[in-house]
């Protein structure tokens, strides 16, 4: 047992747990508005058919509700559990967000649910509308939530260390809030959930309309999947790019992970499509490249350059040594916390502090680092290549793929043509994708952070609890057991009821 | 009308029924690991214990 290492298990844990409920959110954020487009019709239209469709794609959304309800809250434990350090440290900061989330976003989602669920002949049919209009805005509030205290861990805006209490403290709330870190996620997720929506629908529709079953609802919904999907799959491309933007702004060795980029190159950088990195030799094999293609979307210039990794390794030498007179100061003011001379030294590199952590997380004592130490510390700096550079070009591919399905769908529904054809046997096939690319970005957006807990604040190993291996093993497996019986429930309740398909009225 | 009326609730009552069931033993699992395996595990860390941590102790490294 003493070969597990309880930080790397607790990360599995995290990830683990993360990546499960991630299956559940992106469906419901789809998911939602596209209700709110099909009961807004049956409203203005007063055609049944529109409501039969709501109900059944309704009664999918449930099956997706209540799998993926508290998925989440398992995350929030391990705060208390395997990060009690992280949770000293920034808790508060990234509590905040997290309490208005609970508070706010998920009071509302949850009451509306219900409303929906229930309120089909308690109320008007514009009042049901509302609801719906409500439970699909309480989930998006509660992503932007979220992806606020996301978006803090990549670039730790509106706080400071208080080295009295040892933690960081807001400065700006407004800071946090308006993060254009976070707000790039967030639409780039969001707008991701409703390509995710959308797929979901498009490919079921099409499992109906090739078996000529439930026609009349099907084309509807097929048009309708087709048309938000569209324009969801173009918006994810577009946002997509602006948080790779921010990236580069904020997480620059995350961006040249992702671009396999080892060397600056000279303004504008080429691409690299295709490229199997070796992090050994800090070298590719087999490039494929794109002149000029990174540096035009990384830095939107013709003469901005793109740092490639090792100048970032070697930039970070100098921030460690900043952060060796940021950590010496700490260490000074914890002895007299009069020592005005070491309060100011801290205020001067307080910035790089973390790097100074940074070394201390690698089993190094700053004051006696030497430059080896220093530089070995920078390289832990690189993250795994290998998986940023091919997770983010498999989730791009992705991306692409739903731009040309759901044009050729739009295609096929604005001529009338919803005979069984290939773009219905394509749409079929392409289901499990959405959830592929968005998993992968979500690699791609938090291994590509490490070996950061909070980008350049927080090193991870410096945030995890004094628990044992064991301990975190029994959890882990614990979560492993239960979330894979959730799962396959969740697939047997969803191919049943999507397979009966919707009680109606209509043919 | 009575077709609709029917099939006014969207989760059928079998339907409801499985949900409800995974519901309550979602509940019942995540106290019983609550209580069982997670509470114990709780760390309460302070300015002091962070000090230590950051400052005085030596951090593990993997093997």
């Amino acid at each position: 047992m003493e070969h597990f290492d309880p930080v790397i298990l607790a990360r599995m844990q995290f990830a683990a747990t993360a990546l499960y409920h991630f299956l559940f959110v992106p469906l419901t954020l789809g998911l939602s508005w596209l209700l709110v487009i099909l009961e807004a019709t049956y409203v203005m239209t007063a055609n049944s058919v529109w409501k039969d469709a709501v109900k059944f794609w309704g009664k999918l959304f449930g099956i997706n509700f209540a799998m993926g309800v508290a998925t989440g809250v398992t995350m929030e434990f391990q705060f208390g559990t395997n990060w009690a350090y992280y949770s000293h440290y920034v808790g508060d900061i990234f509590g905040t967000p997290l309490a208005i989330e609970g508070l706010m976003a998920f009071f509302l989602e949850s009451t509306m649910v219900g409303l929906f669920f229930f309120g089909w002949d308690k109320m008007s049919r514009v009042q049901h509308l509302t609801a719906t209009g409500l439970l699909a805005l309480g989930t998006n509030l509660s992503a932007v939530w979220i992806l606020i205290a996301n978006g803090w861990m990549q670039d730790p805006v509106g706080a400071a260390f208080n080295v009295d209490t040892m933690r960081m403290e807001m400065t700006s709330f407004f800071d946090l809030l308006f993060n254009p870190v976070a707000q790039a996620k967030f639409v780039h997720t969001v707008s991701a959930g409703y390509v995710c929506g959308s797929v979901f629908m498009l490919a079921i529709s099409s499992y109906f309309l090739r078996r000529g079953q439930h026609v009349e609802i099907m084309k509807r919904s097929f048009a309708v999947a087709a048309s938000f999907g569209l324009a969801a799959s173009l918006s994810v491309v577009v946002l997509g790019d602006e948080s790779g933007y921010t990236v580069n702004a904020h997480q620059q060795m995350k961006m040249a992970a992702i671009e396999g980029m080892w060397d600056t190159e000279p303004a504008p950088a080429a691409m690299t499509l295709f490229a199997i990195p070796d992090r050994t030799a800090m070298k590719n094999v087999g490039e494929i490249k794109v002149p000029a293609l990174l540096g035009l979307i990384g830095t939107r210039s013709f003469n901005l350059t793109i740092l490639g990794i090792k100048d970032l390794v070697a930039q970070s030498d100098g921030r460690i040594q900043n952060g060796i007179k940021a950590y010496a100061a700490m260490v000074a003011i914890k002895k007299d916390p009069k020592d005005d001379a070491a309060r100011s030294v801290l205020a001067a590199n307080g910035k790089d502090l973390g790097y100074g952590l940074l070394l201390k997380s690698t089993g190094v004592d700053p004051a006696q680092a030497t430059d080896a130490d220093i530089h070995a510390a920078s390289l832990t700096l690189v993250p795994d290549v290998f998986t940023l550079f091919w997770s983010f070009r498999i989730m791009v591919a992705c991306g692409f793929w739903f731009i040309a399905l759901f044009a050729l769908a739009f295609w096929k529904s604005s001529r009338g043509k919803f005979a069984p054809n290939w773009v219905q046997r394509a749409a079929l096939y392409s289901l499990p994708l959405p959830w592929i690319a968005i998993e992968l970005g979500w690699i791609v957006a938090e291994y590509g952070r490490q070996p950061w807990a909070i980008d350049g604040i927080l090193p991870t190993r410096l945030g995890a609890s004094a628990v044992s291996a064991p301990e975190v093993l029994t959890s882990l497996i614990g979560f492993v057991i239960f979330y894979t019986v959730l799962l396959v429930v969740d697939l047997t309740l969803m191919i049943r009821y999507a397979r009966k398909g919707p009680e109606t009225n209509a043919a | 009308m009575n077709g609709l009326r029917n099939s006014s609730n969207v989760l059928r009552s079998g339907l409801r029924r499985s949900l409800l069931a995974v519901i309550v033993i979602k509940v019942l699992f995540l106290s019983a690991f609550w209580a069982l395996v997670l509470k114990p595990q709780i760390h309460h860390v302070d300015a002091e214990m962070m000090q230590q941590k950051l400052i005085s102790q030596s951090v593990p490294q993997p093997e």
